[in-house]
């Protein structure tokens, strides 16, 4: 992977049960529960600020609800 | 040509003929001859062999190579068939084929290890948990021990159902003249789809394989399924008989209880009493259609190596047309001629 | 960096309760296939219990087998298809209570087969019942006033299994922080990579949260496993052959 292509942090909000994973351990602080809820009637987490695309969201995420791809390949 | 042959080890000969990839068995008394023997022939043939910790750890190596596609077996004896009820349930439900066989001792508990034939309900009526049936083969020679064998792998894939050889300790230890092939023969392809196996999803879909079944109705669906399976089973019923066409007492067996009523069959025909002679093949699918027409002019007496679990069917099919009376002797017990002779002579009266 | 989810996921949500430690666990052996390049090759045995639906999130051939025979139908998969990955994926009741002749036979036999076991110190399927790993003073529905002596001692799996000679690796790993789990990854890949190099028997036993069946918030259940399981458990390589 090149440096400096594009990043983009997905949330599947449908997928998220509202563990508190992620936010907890986000070294940027910048997810956090949205004030809205999804179809199974949890708050999912969502982005806040600046997202350094560490990964570690991915990492602790137990139900399959974040991704981290390249803008071109969503775009594609 | 015939040699003399035990039935265990014909057992195996069979299994090899029916092209058994893979066996797993834990030892117990009176089939020890099939695992022993079987440890040297699948390794010189150059097959899977492995010895089990028991029972249970057998069966579901059974289930695991099953699920693969291959021919797997296992053997085992009343006690030890117990213990594999709960996988037996699986591989039903699951429809996995495999060929599992039953050389019956007396019970219950640990019983005897003399032949006997207390395990038919077990066998014919679903002897684990759930709704089920199973192809049940009850060979009565030692020629028989190998060409049942030999032929229940097809009928396992057929219906990808497990299939019971419901021998006996008699059947097993004994000695006869066999005639086996001096060379395993070419292994038979069965022309039956094999869509399903999990062998690695390369180059197609993955697939899973389950029992669980908690979708609304879906349980059900799965159940009805299987019984039209179950329905088809019916083309491979197999029985015997002599003398059946002006017979008024028809003698009905299998297995060794069988062999001692065409002992008795024989006899009465030669002192010119109107004898039948009637003898399972399959003990599920049950002849019961036979037997319902044959009940139209004759009456029928029942002899097992049990207190009566057959004669249970034959009533169910007989459905009180004629008599059908029942001698048997349970735990290891064999049925007397001379018994069955007065009962019938008395029948015939 | 990207982070995808694998191949070996199929593309839908699991019902596995919040914060419970199954989902992050599935994706480790899924991640692992996939970067190993195993997926095609793979047949893996679920158990009874929460993990049962397996089938549903992976994407590779996957069968359920009776509770706690996983070891002995994958030893009959193995046996047949001694080329392919066989894996199972067990519970502490699957694995430790009703299955604990087949898991030490295979293990003892060198089977070449990789255990993924799942700790979480209760049955959490049938909801929240003691399970051969719950702790003395561990409340569950069974053990209302606690585990005590004479429920018996929590069953240390890795410490038991190390010591047969047929085993090839063995680690305890545990899923509550992005470190811990970075290492669980590495222990799953690598008995996987044994296994594809036939050296016999391995196991990864994680230690995973349950949040339902021990009643506390999925946030709590991290701190849980560091305060309450760590001590019983201790993390690390019980067995390496190389």
């Amino acid at each position: 992977m090149k440096a400096g292509k594009k990043k983009i942090l997905l949330i599947n909000e449908e997928y998220c049960k509202e563990c508190g994973f992620c936010i907890k351990f986000c070294p940027n602080n910048t997810l956090a529960k949205k004030n809205t809820i999804n179809s199974r009637g949890f708050h999912p987490a969502e982005l806040k600020g600046e997202c350094s695309f560490c990964g570690i969201c991915y990492t602790v995420c137990p139900d399959f609800a974040i991704e981290i791809v390249d803008e071109e390949q969503i775009s594609r | 040509m015939k040699k003399l042959w035990k039935g265990n080890h014909a057992l195996v000969e069979g299994a090899l003929a029916g092209g058994l990839d893979a066996y797993f068995g834990y030892p117990i008394t009176p089939q020890n001859e099939v695992p022993e023997y079987m440890s040297l022939r699948m390794k010189q043939e150059k097959r899977v062999f492995l010895q089990a910790e028991s029972e249970l750890a057998s069966i579901n190596m059974v289930f695991g190579a099953a699920l693969t596609g291959k021919r797997a077996m296992t053997t085992s004896s009343s006690p030890g068939i117990s213990l594999m009820q709960e996988g037996i349930s699986y591989l039903v439900g699951c429809e996995l084929p495999a060929v599992i066989v039953n050389v019956q001792r007396g019970g219950p508990g640990l019983g005897n290890i003399a032949g006997a034939q207390g395990d038919y309900f077990q066998s014919v009526k679903g002897g684990g948990h759930g709704d089920y049936r199973l192809i049940t083969l009850t060979p009565f020679s030692v020629q028989e021990m190998y060409e049942m064998t030999r032929d229940s792998f097809d009928l396992a894939f057929k219906y990808r159902n497990p299939v019971l050889i419901l021998a006996d300790g008699v059947i097993g230890q004994m000695l006869e003249p066999a005639d086996l092939p001096e060379k395993v023969p070419p292994r038979k392809e069965f022309p039956y789809s094999m869509d399903w196996i999990l062998d690695g999803a390369a180059g197609r879909d993955s697939r899973f394989i389950r029992s669980l079944v908690m979708d609304e109705g879906g349980l059900e669906q799965h159940n009805y399924r299987l019984w039209d399976k179950f329905a088809k089973m019916e083309k491979e019923i197999s029985w015997e008989e002599h003398g059946t066409e002006d017979a008024d007492v028809i003698l009905v067996g299998y297995g060794t209880s069988a062999r001692i009523n065409l002992d008795v069959y024989n006899s009465a025909r030669k002192n010119g009493l109107k004898a039948g002679y009637f003898r399972l093949r399959t003990a599920f699918p049950f002849p019961s259609k036979r037997l319902s027409e044959l009940s139209s002019r004759s009456g029928f007496l029942v002899t097992e190596m049990s207190m009566g679990q057959m004669v249970e069917d034959v009533r169910l099919a007989v459905s009180g047309r004629s008599d059908v009376e029942f001698y048997g002797r349970p735990a290891g017990g064999l049925p007397e001629e001379e018994k069955i002779y007065g009962i019938l002579e008395r029948m015939l009266k | 960096m990207s982070r995808r989810l694998p191949e070996s996921l199929k593309k839908i949500p699991h019902t596995y309760c919040p914060g419970c430690g199954h989902g992050i666990i599935h994706r480790l052996v899924a991640e692992s296939l996939d970067e190993l390049e195993l997926r095609e090759k793979t047949v893996a045995i679920a158990p009874v219990g929460c993990a049962v639906f397996g089938y549903h999130y992976w994407n590779f051939d996957t069968a359920e087998a009776a509770h706690g025979r996983p070891p002995a139908a994958a030893t009959g998969i193995k046996r047949v298809l001694p080329d392919r990955i066989v894996i199972t994926y067990q519970g502490d009741g699957d694995l430790a209570a009703i299955g604990g002749n087949e898991i030490i036979h295979a293990a003892n036999r060198g089977e070449n087969i990789s255990v993924f076991f799942v700790n979480n110190a209760c049955y959490g399927m049938t909801g929240g019942q003691m399970a051969p790993t719950t702790m003395f003073d561990q409340v569950t529905t069974t053990t209302p006033l606690g585990r005590t002596l004479e429920d018996g001692y929590p069953v240390k799996v890795c410490e038991l299994l190390s010591v047969l000679e047929g085993v090839s690796y063995i680690e305890r790993v545990a899923v509550n922080s992005p470190a811990n789990i970075m290492k669980a990854k590495k222990a799953v890949k690598k008995a996987l990579g044994y296994q594809a190099r036939n050296r016999g028997f391995t196991l990864v036993e994680f230690l995973s949260m349950c949040p339902t069946g021990w009643k506390v918030s999925p946030e709590k259940s991290l701190e849980w496993i560091d305060e309450r399981m760590l001590r019983i458990f201790p993390l690390g390589v019980y067995k390496d052959k190389g």
